[in-house]
């Protein structure tokens, strides 16, 4: 009887860990969103600064990535300014912040696909860690009261970010 | 051996076990933190040490070479520097990146199962391995009142040794013996 019992146990045991490993590690709920964005300020690769308190009432696409993050980064850049384009006028703001990268390797990125929309280096990662970070891209949009509504881990794409952005601006001002 | 001496080595059993796993638990009284490590790495090396490098599978902030840990170690480094506890620090990054980021789970709530199991596993086998032992050990001794030559032999294979009965091997030989 006992032995039944413990066998009974350990096939449980064995059943809970067994389900962990069906979990794909990498797939992390972000306890940041629903709260307030950390506060940053981000020195631009063309001069100045951008702080986010400027950012208020605005939405915001912000996106963390690197030049040697291939493919996914190359993947997105497109879609990103895409999303400028289509949205600056409307007050949408998409801020790029290159992250674990070289100044040359984030211009010549830049460059490739010729980004308009503000971009800077978070040279200590200090920015990353505060957004909680695990890798690149990431990409976090925050609504008009500066709150994280939403992140996406790996490349996004207009289409996915737009209707997002769509309902966060029919949200009053 | 009386049931008296029985009971108090199972005691030592347990208590030798209980030692052996209550430093792991956290139960022994842990030093003041300033007390230490006075230095200032060392105490970011601990820190460090306690959590999950985001980038790597399964490596401390610590250990990783990852450009994400580094930065993470001279953020821990500054804000030591600023004043802050391992408590805060160790908060601060819970706060971002959720529990996920400690590299042990703390010990409350239903997290305690984490901890437990491994030991109750480890008692529960024991136990088991005991009481078969037992048992083992009172047939043995019921049949050596019955026949003094209680161990099992190529004369005697049906005689139940520590084992319990002892089938097939002592048949083949009995046959052997036989022809």
């Amino acid at each position: 009887m006992w032995l039944w019992a413990a066998l009974a146990v350990a096939v449980a045991v064995l059943a809970v860990l067994g389900a962990g490993l069906r979990r794909d590690p990498r797939r992390l709920p972000s306890p940041l969103v629903g709260r307030p964005t950390p506060a940053f300020s981000l020195p631009l690769l063309n001069g100045g600064v951008l702080r986010s308190e400027a950012l208020r009432g605005r939405v915001v696409v912000v996106n963390f990535w690197a030049s040697w993050c291939y493919p996914a980064c190359y993947d997105e850049a497109p879609h990103l300014q895409r999303l400028w384009d289509r949205y600056g006028e409307r007050g949408v703001v998409v801020v790029g912040i290159n992250i674990q990268d070289t100044e040359a390797g984030a211009r010549a990125f830049v460059r490739r696909f010729g980004q308009t929309f503000p971009v800077g280096r978070d040279r200590t990662g200090s920015i990353a860690i505060d957004f909680g970070v695990v890798g690149v891209p990431e990409t976090y949009l925050i609504d008009r009261q500066g709150r994280i509504v939403f992140k996406h881990a790996g490349a996004v794409t207009e289409d996915l970010l737009a209707a997002r952005i769509e309902a966060l601006l029919a949200q009053g001002r | 051996m009386t049931a008296d001496t029985g009971r108090r080595r199972r005691w030592v059993v347990v208590l030798v076990l209980a030692a052996a796993i209550a430093p792991r638990l956290g139960l022994a009284d842990p030093a003041p933190a300033a007390e230490r490590t006075p230095d200032l790495d060392a105490r970011a090396q601990a820190i460090a040490a306690r959590l999950r490098c985001p980038v790597c599978q399964n490596e401390s902030v610590a250990d990783s070479p990852a450009e994400l840990a580094a930065q993470m170690r001279a953020m821990i480094r500054d804000r030591l520097a600023a004043g802050e506890s391992e408590e805060q620090i160790i908060a601060y990054f819970v706060d971002r990146y959720g529990q996920w980021i400690l590299l042990e789970p703390p010990r409350r709530g239903i997290l305690w199962v984490v901890w437990l199991t491994p030991a109750a596993a480890v008692l529960a086998g024991a136990a088991l391995a005991a009481a078969y032992l037992r048992r083992a050990i009172k047939a043995g001794a019921a049949s050596s009142a019955a026949d003094s030559d209680s161990y099992p032999s190529v004369d005697n294979p049906q005689q139940p040794g520590i084992w319990g009965q002892t089938p097939d091997v002592g048949r083949v030989w009995k046959k052997s013996s036989d022809r």
